[in-house]
């Protein structure tokens, strides 16, 4: 397995946001984390990248423990949820810093910069300020900026946030084709419709639990309901449940 | 309405207070600490003003004439920024509300006079309370008033300006802003420079305020007079439809946005300059010319240049005006070399302000934080040098000799090289500076000013204590030098080793 999470509790003071969770994603699996607003997705993201420490359980991604061996993050490609760049930097500038934060030489850094810019559409603003583009076009820019070095390890927070429809569609190809090439994509997202098309397996968290967890089908069934339902149903009836029990 | 506002935005403003009762002792600690620096600068010049003024009402007359300066002064500056000081969700939220612009402005107005309040009037009336004792209670009501008067004075100041973007636009306003910041120092120039004060001087509003604070009630028809001029200003401009010319200035008050930045810069071939900086060579040198394009782009470094070269003028009167003797200009060349570390403090608390935020894509990027603060402090120490430096020649340049060259150097560098480690060192082990207005910012300036005079201390004993500085044995002068450079090595190492794990533990939930 590529991302192995076991038994992760986070508390930032006011009680646990991530209660003895555990998960993994395989080599050539797209793996979705889903959860209504507060139930620990991102808090879990930021662990699995190295952006929180754990308070118990362990994390292993490639097999490096994280976040103490940093080694894992050459392999690595994350966008955060409203990602917060670099103003005062050109396109070309911050793509050309990913680049070389990612360990590719200055000429590899420029060529692979160039051509993720052309992937996303956003060569056309590479001499313009971050600062002076639209939400959408930043969201491109960070999305071109994960994926410069072309990690064998995605994860994305939100990655749809404010892309139009073509540019998703080039986000969910970089996904699939990641997965394939024998890498792992880890997603969390609120479009339930995008992780039903896109996901080989998913995570349901409420209150920081898993409530549930493997392929849409089986995820369906745990929920009660049969193949022709949507995800949509299945999320709704298990994160009721889920809240029934804990209420 | 107007309470409604001013109670929302007290809450914005103190947030971080109400997370934890931690947060309650570090800012009543910061507050006290702030106070007694006052109060001990206050005693400071008790002693001096008793021994070269004649008396104590001299060092009040000089403590007076510098502080209403500063408040008039910081009043203007904060107009040529905006003048109001709204808060992000209020630009988003309130201003696009059915909420008059004039009730927006009272509680703005409210807002700021109680927040300079509690800045500026305690620790006043603390120096004042020791200058004058043990006549001090003579002297506390009236100049409580005459604070409260200059803080108002100072707010309505910073509102009109404010305000007159959005009648007079940006530019001009800005040039009246400045215009205003002359006016409000002339006083403080003509008599640091020695120069004898025009008879209508008595009439300018700083000087009367200053007399009116030293005791002197003649003024009050005057500073009345003022206050009245600015009282129907006020309410007329407060009737213009300003929103549109509203920033959120509590963010932005020590930066540029980066749209503003010079126009030079914003020219395709030296922006592709820049990327070759930062594209090319190692990651420490990436890293490095990443915080100078930075600092030069957002602006920072103008602002806190800016700041410092004022805050020099205005406070190198004050050895000036009580009396260093013969010397004065030594005086203010030391002045320089001790104001320093104000530089890397406006950085770092721009820093945590607006690039705090943006730290996840290092700390996702291999082992990369640690060249990340290393170089951080190395373009504060670049920057602080090269601009302290000039402003020290210029004033070099003003004296007819320059004398004490080689140990004010060392000053020089001593101050910039502490102070630029310890500005990184407190920017990144604490969160406090929610913005560059807030009562935390203070430790962001205390620390690295103090700390960098604390370790700078065999270096000022020598420049105030030896008989002749400019002829120091050169065995002293390297003993000196090696003391400044391992002290700031070792300084370095701590910061660079611990400063990434702070970094890291302190990404937000």
């Amino acid at each position: 397995m590529i991302i192995e999470v076991r038994d992760l509790w986070k508390d930032f003071g006011e009680g646990p946001v991530v209660r003895g969770l555990s998960f993994t994603v395989e080599a050539g699996e797209v793996h979705g984390l889903l959860g209504p607003n507060g139930a620990g997705k991102t808090t879990t993201v930021k662990c699995v990248v190295g952006l929180l420490r754990p308070d118990r359980g362990a994390i292993r991604v490639a097999g490096r423990e994280v976040p103490d061996d940093w080694t894992y993050k050459e392999l690595l490609g994350y966008l955060p949820e409203n990602p917060s760049l670099p103003e005062y930097l050109t396109v070309g500038e911050f793509l050309l810093l990913m680049g070389r934060l990612k360990g590719l030489e200055p000429r590899e850094a420029r060529d692979r910069a160039e051509e993720v810019a052309a992937l996303f559409g956003v060569e056309a603003h590479w001499e313009r300020l971050i600062h002076d583009l639209s939400k959408g076009t930043r969201q491109r820019v960070a999305f071109a900026a994960a994926v410069i070095n072309s990690p064998k390890i995605l994860v994305l927070d939100e990655p749809f946030n404010g892309l139009d429809p073509e540019a998703q569609r080039v986000a969910k190809v970089l996904m699939r084709e990641t997965a394939k090439a024998g890498g792992a994509v880890l997603v969390s997202t609120h479009l339930l419709d995008s992780v039903e098309r896109l996901c080989d397996r998913a995570t349901i968290l409420s209150s920081g639990r898993a409530v549930a967890s493997g392929t849409i089908s089986e995820i369906l069934r745990r929920a009660g309901l049969d193949e022709g339902s949507t995800l949509e149903e299945a999320f709704i009836n298990i994160v009721r449940g889920s809240r029934g029990r804990t209420g | 309405m107007i309470r409604l506002l001013l109670s929302a935005k007290v809450k914005q403003y103190f947030g971080h207070v109400r997370r934890s009762p931690r947060s309650v002792f570090s800012l009543v600690t910061f507050y006290l600490l702030w106070t007694f620096v006052v109060g001990a600068l206050a005693l400071f010049l008790r002693f001096l003003g008793s021994s070269a003024l004649g008396g104590v009402s001299g060092a009040l007359e000089v403590l007076s004439l510098v502080t209403v300066t500063s408040m008039l002064g910081i009043g203007a500056f904060l107009g040529t920024r905006g003048g109001v000081t709204a808060f992000p969700y209020e630009v988003e939220f309130v201003l696009t509300s059915p909420v008059r612009p004039h009730v927006f402005l009272l509680s703005d107005l409210a807002f700021q006079v109680m927040l300079l309040s509690l800045y500026s009037v305690p620790s006043s009336l603390v120096a004042i309370s020791v200058l004058t004792y043990p006549r001090h209670l003579a002297y506390l009501p009236t100049a409580a008033l005459t604070y409260l008067t200059a803080i108002l004075m100072a707010a309505m100041t910073s509102h009109l300006l404010g305000v007159s973007r959005a009648v007079v636009g940006e530019r001009a306003s800005r040039a009246m802003g400045w215009a205003v910041m002359g006016l409000v120092v002339l006083p403080v120039v003509l008599l640091a420079a020695g120069i004898d004060s025009p008879p209508w001087m008595a009439y300018h509003p700083v000087q009367a305020l200053a007399l009116l604070l030293a005791g002197d009630a003649s003024r009050l028809p005057v500073v009345s007079l003022y206050l009245a001029l600015l009282v129907a200003a006020y309410a007329v401009l407060s009737r213009a439809r300003f929103y549109t010319a509203v920033s959120p200035l509590l963010m932005t008050v020590l930066m540029e946005p980066p749209r503003r930045m010079p126009r030079y810069l914003r020219i395709p071939g030296v922006l592709s300059a820049s990327i070759g900086l930062v594209g090319r060579g190692g990651l420490w040198w990436t890293m490095y010319a990443l915080h100078l394009t930075r600092i030069s782009r957002e602006g920072s470094l103008w602002t806190g240049a800016m700041v410092l070269a004022f805050l020099t003028l205005v406070n190198s009167a004050i050895p000036r005006l009580t009396g260093f003797g013969s010397f004065p200009r030594l005086a203010e060349l030391s002045m320089v070399a001790m104001y320093t570390p104000l530089l890397p403090a406006l950085l770092a608390i721009n820093w945590n302000v607006s690039e705090r935020r943006n730290t996840w894509y290092i700390s996702v990027t291999g082992d990369a934080l640690r060249s990340y603060v290393g170089t951080l402090s190395l373009s504060y120490l670049t920057v602080t040098v090269v601009f302290s430096g000039l402003l020290y020649a210029l004033i070099s340049l003003g004296a007819e000799e320059v004398p004490f060259l080689l140990v004010d150097s060392l000053l020089l560098f001593a101050m910039s090289s502490f102070g630029s480690l310890l500005s990184v060192a407190i920017s990144v082990s604490s969160r406090v500076a929610t913005s560059p207005l807030s009562l935390g910012s203070l430790l962001y300036v205390l620390f690295p000013m103090l700390g960098s005079a604390l370790l700078s201390l065999p270096v000022v004993v020598v420049r105030v204590l030896y008989p002749a500085p400019d002829v120091v044995s050169p065995v002293l002068l390297a003993g000196l030098c090696v003391y400044v450079v391992s002290a700031s090595a070792l300084l370095w190492r701590v910061v660079t080793s611990s400063g990434p794990r702070y970094l890291r533990e302190f990404q937000e939930p």
